[in-house]
């Protein structure tokens, strides 16, 4: 801020951020919701989590889960590892 | 001044043990950090929107998102930068969003004129003074608007702002400049020519 007009400037706009409050209710909502999205999202709150985006276990109700994982053991891939190996081979 | 650094130094600290509690879902650290930092994250939307009302609602949605990315959030650096830059992107949402969602004719005025809808109610409660320099910060398009509100009102320096927008300084310099000439003429101040800037009084010959 190099001169006076800018001094100006920045002085009205402290004066006008000041003189606003922010509505009492908001951290009173701002709890609810959260409190709320807690029990609804088991990925809230856990210690144990990796990240914070929406998880691979809001996935869990669905009907064909998604794997989350490379294992070998996992049935999408023992069902593609089936169909593409010839039969005599498994005989 | 020493009482100053010392009252940051405290602040940082408290912040760093207040995000470790959120992210174990601890709900009244997230309040206490919301009481800490509310009007900071308020004002800036306020500023940004124009609008009391989506101020609110953002400043809650800034500190959910808070509670709900604190794992992403490293407790070790300042909160400051991450509020600025989750309030500025959010507000920026909204106004986009605002413009393509046109509502009754008296806004779309409102809208023509000053490049954003105002809060009707909201600026009939301005006094004059305030209200001159709303309309002038209104006036700006956005991108200037969210520079000019972080530098003025919020004191951070143009490498701060830089790293919230994610934008080069160059581009901050650039948005300031023209940000602040149009404030300035809005307002009826004197506009200065800069160095290395075109001036922008010069009429031609």
């Amino acid at each position: 801020m190099d001169n006076l007009s800018d001094i100006y400037i920045s002085q009205c706009l402290k004066n006008w951020a000041a003189s606003e409050q922010p509505p009492n209710n908001i951290r009173s909502r701002l709890l609810l919701k959260a409190a709320s999205a807690s029990l609804h999202d088991e990925s809230f709150a856990s210690p144990d989590a990796s990240f914070a985006y929406p998880s691979y276990r809001q996935s869990a109700g669905s009907l064909f889960p998604i794997p989350t994982g490379g294992s070998f053991y996992q049935p999408l891939l023992w069902v593609l590892h089936l169909n593409l190996t010839p039969i005599k081979n498994i005989a | 001044l020493q009482q100053l650094v010392r009252y940051k130094v405290k602040a940082a600290v408290n912040d760093h043990d207040l995000i470790l509690k959120i992210q174990k879902g601890d709900l009244e650290a997230l309040g206490e950090l919301y009481d800490r930092h509310q009007r900071l994250v308020y004002r800036t939307a306020l500023a940004i929107t124009n609008d009391g009302e989506a101020a609110a609602d953002l400043s809650q949605d800034v500190f959910l998102r808070l509670f709900r990315f604190a794992e992403n959030i490293d407790p070790a650096r300042a909160l400051e930068p991450w509020l600025y830059r989750m309030t500025t992107n959010l507000a920026y949402d909204w106004v986009k969003r605002r413009r393509r969602w046109p509502g009754p004719i008296e806004d779309l005025v409102d809208f023509i004129s000053t490049g954003v809808r105002q809060n009707p109610s909201y600026v009939a409660e301005m006094n004059d003074e305030w209200r001159e320099m709303y309309d002038a910060l209104a006036s700006l398009p956005l991108q200037q608007r969210v520079v000019v509100v972080l530098y003025y009102m919020n004191d951070l320096s143009l490498q701060e702002i830089s790293e919230i927008l994610t934008v080069p300084v160059g581009t901050v310099k650039s948005r300031l400049h023209y940000g602040r000439i149009a404030m300035r003429r809005h307002l009826g101040l004197q506009v200065q020519p800069e160095a290395g800037w075109p001036d922008l009084n010069f009429e031609g010959p």
